[in-house]
């Protein structure tokens, strides 16, 4: 290390701090999943339980009780199940990323390391997640008589950009989390707005839309919304997600992703002396 | 982090100052007294210096400077500033004001094992906390055996870590940290962890280092360690550097003035016959 001066990290500096640091982010990830389950009499089989528990209650509630299912149940049930998913690992990274810095503030108290690895190795943690998730969606497609078609490789880069948004934003709760406590509580609400908000209880779009036609482009900009009805469209609509909300996807991530990471390299030397 | 290059380790310290706000430290915070503070805030009639908003400078325009064969003494009272000056050389905490330069690999000792994920086995734990000090893979490899044997766990090596007692968490973190083969090492007040024959080992440890014209800066409350084994030693009051010098009459300096008044009579009076 040269130069520990008090000159501000820019953003480049910081990926290229971050990518010689690889290593670290695999061991935090493998650590991270190793311990999770270790105690557990199910062990790994709760990746799987996880997400089919949390289908059913929200099946049960919200399309049985509340009548969403109506008379093409299996539909409702697909359409749900890709929207918790997707859900589950924006909220586990976010939720986690709140803390992560007086999680480990031990460690950031002591050595002096690129704390820029923690946001990044929980979204990698629950990405991890998701793709079992999706392993479990796929049977459920098709034991539901459904099939694949060349559409679905969509979920790739849809994947990707997900992964970039989630980091993005857990960069930027990480950093307010460092010197807020407050920021959990906060975060927790939001996101629960942020659900709701979303298309994953009820159809948007189509005949059995819940969201009138005339709001339905101010909805969109929420960029969930856009990343959810990708997703669809790829898996269960054939087809290729919309361009426009796919580009406008894609720069919302970006300015996310940028935003975040620049505020947080920013605020690297000062989380030792905060948490 | 840069590798070990031809230079000789290096620390400067230039008039650095550190601040801490008071406000972050505080946990219990009613709502009452938070109300009471927005609506000041709001007022702005004791605006940002109210009680929430405390500033606590750690360090006071602290120069200081090390080089290739320094095994540096911290000596000075609780809260005097030690473990700040040592994070801020560390690069852990940024310097408000100053300028703090470093060359060399520096192994940061400030205690051992922080970074242990407990339900993680002590051999998972030197990759992960080996990956975290940066040290790549490979060469976590090739010094795995060294290690293991340096912290004398031998076959608990593979049990969780949680199961440790305290002396065996000290022990595999200093194993680690040594094995970063660091230029500079930073320590403090960590060598009374283990037993007596690992302390022993541990101290020759820093005749190691100084035999190999590395740089060790040390804070310790042992001014037996600081006469026996440092080459100079700063005394750091409220931040700021009373005493920079030699051992001895840095720690003899340092003994009388913690002295209480009666006490130092006595020791005067003794010293007199």
């Amino acid at each position: 290390m040269i130069g520990v001066s008090a000159q501000r990290p820019s953003l480049l500096s910081g990926l290229r701090e971050l990518y010689a640091r690889r290593e670290t982010v695999v061991y935090l990830v493998s650590s991270n999943l190793k311990a999770g389950h270790r105690n557990k009499v199910l062990g790994n089989l709760w990746n799987l339980l996880d997400p089919l528990l949390s289908l059913s209650i929200y099946y049960l509630i919200f399309g049985v009780l509340f009548q969403q299912a109506g008379r093409r149940p299996s539909d409702y049930l697909i359409y749900l199940f890709v929207g918790v998913l997707a859900w589950r690992f924006l909220e586990g990274t976010i939720t986690q990323a709140a803390t992560c810095i007086r999680t480990y503030r031990g460690l950031i108290a002591e050595i002096n390391f690129p704390k820029s690895v923690f946001p990044l190795s929980i979204s990698l943690s629950r990405l991890y997640d998701f793709l079992w998730g999706l392993l479990v969606l796929l049977v459920v497609l098709l034991l539901a008589g459904r099939h694949l078609s060349l559409h679905a490789l969509w979920l790739l880069p849809l994947i990707l950009v997900q992964l970039l948004l989630t980091a993005g934003l857990a960069y930027l709760v990480a950093y307010l989390g460092a010197f807020f406590a407050d920021t959990a509580n906060i975060a927790a609400v939001v996101l629960r707005l942020g659900f709701y908000l979303s298309p994953i209880l009820y159809f948007v779009g189509g005949e059995h839309s819940r969201v009138p036609e005339r709001y339905l482009s101010l909805y969109m900009l929420n960029p969930m919304a856009c990343l959810l009805e990708g997703y669809r469209a790829g898996l269960i609509q054939h087809r290729s997600p919309e361009l426009g909300h796919s580009l406008y996807l894609v720069a919302v991530t970006l300015a996310t992703l940028a935003a975040g990471f620049s505020l947080f390299s920013r605020g690297e030397g000062k989380f030792a002396k905060y948490v | 982090m840069s590798e070990t290059g031809p230079n000789p380790p290096f620390i400067l310290a230039e008039d650095v100052w550190v601040k801490f706000l008071i406000r972050y430290h505080r946990t219990e915070v009613t709502l009452r007294e938070t109300f009471v503070g927005l609506l000041r805030l709001l007022s702005r009639r004791n605006g940002r210096d109210g009680r929430w908003r405390q500033e606590f400078w750690a360090l006071r325009g602290i120069n200081f400077q090390a080089g290739p064969g320094d095994v540096v003494a911290i000596i000075g009272r609780n809260g005097s500033g030690k473990s700040t000056l040592l994070k801020t050389l560390a690069g852990i905490c940024e310097a408000d004001r100053g300028r703090v330069e470093v060359r060399g690999r520096v192994g940061c000792l400030l205690s051992f094992g922080v970074g242990f994920n407990s339900n993680l086995s002590g051999r998972e734990n030197i990759y992960l906390n080996g990956s975290i000090l940066g040290l790549p893979r490979r060469t976590i490899d090739a010094r795995l055996d060294d290690i293991i044997a340096f912290s004398e766990l031998g076959q608990f090596i593979d049990a969780p870590v949680r199961t440790y007692s305290a002396g065996m968490r000290g022990r595999l973190g200093f194993s680690i940290a040594i094995h970063i083969e660091p230029d500079i090492l930073l320590l403090d007040e960590v060598l009374s962890v283990g037993d007596t024959a690992f302390r022993a080992k541990a101290g020759s440890i820093l005749d190691r280092f100084r035999a190999e014209n590395k740089t060790v800066v040390l804070a310790t409350h042992n001014m037996n360690l600081v006469r026996e084994v440092c080459t100079r030693a700063v005394w750091i009051h409220d931040g700021q550097v009373m005493l920079s010098g030699r051992p001895d009459e840095v720690t003899a300096a340092y003994t009388k003035f913690q002295m209480p008044p009666a006490a130092a009579a006595r020791a005067a009076h003794t010293e007199q016959d």
